[in-house]
């Protein structure tokens, strides 16, 4: 009904009580967790149908319940959208395929699932969505599964705490886009992205856009947690257990910034309203608190967490450059921070999981008991601080040179570049304190006890490991698959085409 | 000319493929295991490039492409090799082929040595990738990929405060590397190229402005490596605190790779805004060579000093390059080779010093010269070698140094750098008087020659300092073409 791809996930999210009861009696637990992997698989592989006909068709349109209701469901999938679901599916059939061992102390593994499936396929509708109305829908599945699995661990009191102050402060973002969208519905009686685009365009900047406008960057904002509006991600990303630290680090965050492209791009288009210097202040902030941040941390996950606010803060700004080169930058980043952050959250889970441990002084010189997952630890590390030839570097060096691209237009963006090359620079200097604890460090009494992870943890952080290797050290095809997505992005007029024939 | 596959790509890979293997097998192989698979391994990678001479000295520029590595920007993975990379790779790969096997004994009392010889391997490969690298991308991802493993070889192996050493180390090459790949990023906007053969044409049409403001932000990033005057400061930490065979290559050849992006890209790309400024960098020159002498006369600590010195024979190649005639190029360029010779003899020297009597402090050495014999020969070859004394090999080329200067009409400029050498001789002469002369101090009765392991590979590297001093026309030959066609740029070619 919704395309395959979320069909097949919301399917298996209805059925997993039924698997897991049935696990139950057949004495088989992780029946469930094999069920919820599978269904990742399925999904992405019905995924690549829709890759493959985008690459011809580059646009497809489906639309639901027409004349059922007095707003339709649409969905416009393009390059763009292909490109952030195929990220989203894979890295939660890594987490789903980690959970098997890293879940088993855990009790209500039925609910867990659910919850991951209903999380991506949410997460999958909103990029896939061609209305307002129909991402609303998407948007809110993504966020209320997120709020309860952050909050997964009820019994402890920091996971409630952060899931009621996540919860808070998300839903305020979705009331401000839901304002948002009532005035965008009161200027055009319409809520499809293509109508608004071409009706928007066309007309002047008036006081009720440009509150739409704010409302957008800062309810969409909240969820990319740019800066001042971050404060929930340092809270909320600790809490939940790792594999979900992964999933909303890693692909949930990103959503967000996929809003904000579309949003900004399709409807407020940066010629009409000149939002660029704007979001890039808001940018060159986020990653700079992110950083400054990040280096005073002793908790490792909370580190991590206040290095995707960083990171995020280079997506944002490529966002706001809104060149080609920019925008393939910031998706490209898109990928690469998805797949090292996942990483990175993994590997501090299955720290967590030897040793009940992620405080930094504690942890201290794991790295020489649990040798792979050191190693891999390291390989994330090195590629978050923007270390050649890993995939960070990547995308980090393409948002850079599109900021000075557009310098000799406004000698602004060098400024901007700048800072950011300073923060990047500057990140270097925690990420190798995190190495040198981990890695060098003599062991500690707690750390010595760890042994190396299950094979069902080490999997998917080695397939996230070796991605990093070949994406910087080959990273054409990635290269072209974001470049695509950025020039669907970036091409108002055919997306508006699509549906305004 | 093209060529589709060759061995260019597999001299940068091998050290690199080694380097799992070293991490996985190489508890299991032992540290002789892994010393002999590094050097094996480096010494593959200098033969492969040693292949390349007889092509090279009849002039051909040989490109290496294996077609499209980043499409959207139009670059190529490719290589390249003319008369510069060819000189400063095979001196790389050379002395690695040595400090690997001078690491054999080295490593016998540290530990982690199979993590040791994984980090020396990813190293060196990276260093190799530096030189032939064809493109600026290229070019920087090597030059940040030698970052990393050099950073944990000074950061876990040092000794004194290896962590402070290593952080100062990584943050101020780090920083340096920032300010290159801003003018490196830079300049694609302006030229839309990051090849080499292109760039040079493509860049002639920028504006002078942004063209100057590149070539500084470049150069800034290349004097960190080359530790010029007022950002060396992390040299002598490093360079004194590494363990002995990281010192020779950080001395030897890594510091050199900043001279040869000089060469490369600095005076190639860039002539008419270099022009402007090489006044401005020939007195940097010195004030290095004087500073870095001076510093190196008040040391006590041996490996100290021939830190120091490093800074100062950093201010000769400098002070050669920018004189901007051929002669004086041709001088800074042989001068890398000299130079790299010579010091990575002296801390291997000093390394074997170290080992065999456990002392660094020169006052509480003496008279080792009838207990190591030929280490005392070794220091005293290179020591003048680097002095400037016939008929060594560091003679020739600050010979060819200072007469480019003054080619160039820098008459008081030059006469400075001379004094210089003075000041050289003069701290060389201090070490070797209070090291190996004088009495023996009763602890030292019993010392003995180091293993032969360090002492095979001092004694390949006296032979080349003697006989790139007599025969100086042999590395000439091919050196002295590269300083031609980077001369030609300017108005002294």
């Amino acid at each position: 009904m919704f395309t395959e791809t979320i069909d097949i996930l919301f399917i298996f999210a209805v059925l997993a009580p039924i698997v897991y009861w049935i696990g139950t009696k057949v004495n088989f637990n992780k029946l469930v967790d094999l069920w919820a992997t599978l269904g990742f698989i399925l999904s992405l592989y019905l995924l690549y149908f829709i890759y493959e006909i985008i690459k011809i068709k580059e646009i497809m349109v489906i639309t639901i319940a027409k004349g059922l209701l007095p707003i339709s469901w649409t969905f416009e999938i393009d390059a763009l959208g292909v490109f952030m679901a195929s990220i989203f599916v894979f890295i939660g059939l890594l987490t789903s395929i980690y959970s098997i061992r890293y879940m088993e102390r855990d009790t209500g593994l039925a609910e867990y699932y659910i919850l991951l499936l209903l999380m991506v396929a949410g997460m999958v509708g909103v990029v896939f969505a061609g209305d307002f109305f129909t991402f609303f829908i998407f948007w809110e599945i993504m966020c209320i599964t997120s709020y309860v699995l952050v909050a997964f661990r009820k019994e402890e009191w920091e996971p409630v705490e952060a899931g009621f102050k996540y919860l808070i402060m998300s839903s305020t973002g979705s009331v401000m886009v839901l304002f948002a969208m009532s005035i965008l519905y009161g200027m055009t009686g319409t809520l499809n992205f293509a109508y608004l685009a071409s009706s928007l365009s066309n007309g002047a900047t008036n006081l009720w856009s440009v509150l739409a406008l704010a409302l957008v960057v800062i309810g969409f904002g909240i969820k990319a947690s740019i800066v001042p509006m971050h404060s929930w991600l340092p809270d909320a990303h600790p809490a939940a257990p790792s594999s979900i630290s992964a999933m909303l680090s890693g692909v949930v965050i990103k959503a967000g910034a996929y809003a904000l492209m579309r949003s900004l791009l399709i409807i407020f288009i940066p010629e009409a309203y000149n939002w660029q210097v704007i979001v890039a202040v808001l940018a060159v902030l986020t990653m700079s608190v992110g950083n400054l941040m990040a280096l005073l941390q002793k908790d490792l996950k909370r580190l991590l967490a206040f290095s995707s606010i960083a990171q995020m803060g280079y997506i944002i700004f490529g966002l706001s450059i809104a060149t080609f080169f920019g925008l393939t930058g910031g998706i490209f980043h898109v990928m690469n921070h998805a797949i090292m952050k996942s990483l990175l959250f993994l590997c501090s889970g299955a720290f967590l999981y030897a040793v009940e441990s992620r405080n930094l002084d504690e942890l201290a010189g794991i790295g020489r008991k649990m040798k792979l997952t050191g190693v891999m630890f390291t390989i994330g590390a090195l590629a978050l601080a923007g270390v050649p030839p890993l995939n960070g570097f990547q995308s980090e060096y393409m948002i850079l040179f599109a900021g000075i691209d557009i310098g000799s237009m406004n000698t602004i963006w060098y400024i901007f570049s700048a800072i950011m090359l300073l923060n990047i620079l500057f990140s270097v200097g925690y990420y190798l304190r995190l190495i040198q604890i981990l890695m060098l460090k003599e062991p500690t009494k707690i750390s010595l006890k760890a042994k190396e992870a299950p094979l069902a943890m080490l999997l998917p952080m080695g397939i996230l490991a070796i991605l990093c290797i070949v994406i910087g050290v080959y990273p054409g095809p990635f290269v072209s698959y974001s470049s695509s997505a950025a020039k669907a992005v970036l091409d108002v007029g055919q997306y508006v085409a699509a549906i305004i024939r | 000319m093209i060529d589709n596959y060759g061995l260019m790509l597999y001299s940068i890979i091998i050290p690199i493929i080694a380097s799992p293997i070293a991490y996985l097998f190489g508890k299991r192989i032992g540290r002789v295991g892994n010393g002999i698979l590094s050097t094996v391994a480096f010494a593959i990678s200098t033969l492969m490039l040693f292949s390349y001479l007889n092509r090279v000295l009849d002039g051909e520029i040989i490109s290496e492409s294996y077609g499209v590595w980043i499409g959207l920007f139009k670059l190529d993975m490719s290589f390249l090799m003319d008369h510069l990379s060819l000189t400063i790779s095979l001196l790389i790969a050379g002395i690695s082929t040595l400090a690997a096997i001078y690491s054999i004994s080295y490593m016998e009392h540290e530990h982690d040595q199979e993590i040791y010889f994984t980090c020396l391997l990813l190293f060196v490969g990276g260093m190799i990738g530096v030189v032939l690298a064809s493109n600026l991308i290229l070019f920087y991802l090597f030059w940040e990929m030698m970052l990393i493993p050099s950073y944990f070889l000074i950061a876990h192996w040092g000794k004194g405060r290896p962590k402070i050493t290593g952080f100062k180390y990584f943050m101020f090459t780090h920083a340096g590397a920032a300010c290159l790949l801003f003018g490196i990023l830079w300049s694609y906007s302006l030229a839309g190229t990051f090849d080499f053969l292109k760039l040079s044409t493509a860049l002639q049409s920028a504006p002078f402005d942004a063209l100057r403001w590149i070539m500084i932000l470049m150069f800034i990033g290349f004097a960190v490596k080359l530790a010029i005057f007022p950002v060396h400061t992390w040299l002598p930490d490093a360079h004194a605190e590494a363990p002995t065979p990281i010192s020779v290559l950080l001395s030897g050849v890594m510091i050199k790779c900043g001279a040869y992006a000089m060469a490369r890209i600095t005076l190639t790309f860039f002539p008419s805004s270099v022009a402007t400024v090489s006044y401005a960098l020939l007195v940097l020159a010195i004030i290095t060579m004087l500073w870095g002498g001076l510093m190196a006369f008040a040391q006590t600590d041996i490996k100290r000093l021939l830190a120091y010195s490093s800074v100062s024979q950093a201010g000769y190649i400098l002070f050669g390059l920018m004189s901007l005639y051929s002669l004086g190029i041709a001088g800074g360029l042989f001068h890398i080779i000299n130079h790299g010779i010579a010091k990575s003899l002296l801390f291997m020297s000093a390394g074997a010093i170290i080992y065999s009597t456990g002392i660094r402090d020169m006052r509480k050495l003496g008279g080792l010269a009838s207990k190591m014999p030929i280490t005392a020969v070794a220091v005293l070859c290179g020591a003048l070698s680097i002095a400037g004394t016939p008929p060594f090999g560091g003679f020739a080329s600050e010979w060819m140094i200072f007469a480019g200067a003054f080619e160039a009409g820098f008459m008081i400029l030059g006469a400075l750098a001379i004094i210089a050498t003075i000041i050289t001789i003069g701290y060389y002469l201090k070490m070797i008087k209070n090291v190996f002369f004088g009495e023996v101090p009763k602890n030292l009765k019993e010392v003995k020659e180091a293993p032969s392991y360090m002492l095979v590979p001092m004694s390949i590297l006296t032979f080349f300092t003697v006989i790139f001093g007599i025969f100086a026309y042999v590395p000439l030959n091919i050196i002295y073409p590269a300083a031609d066609i980077i001369g030609k740029f300017f108005l002294g070619g």
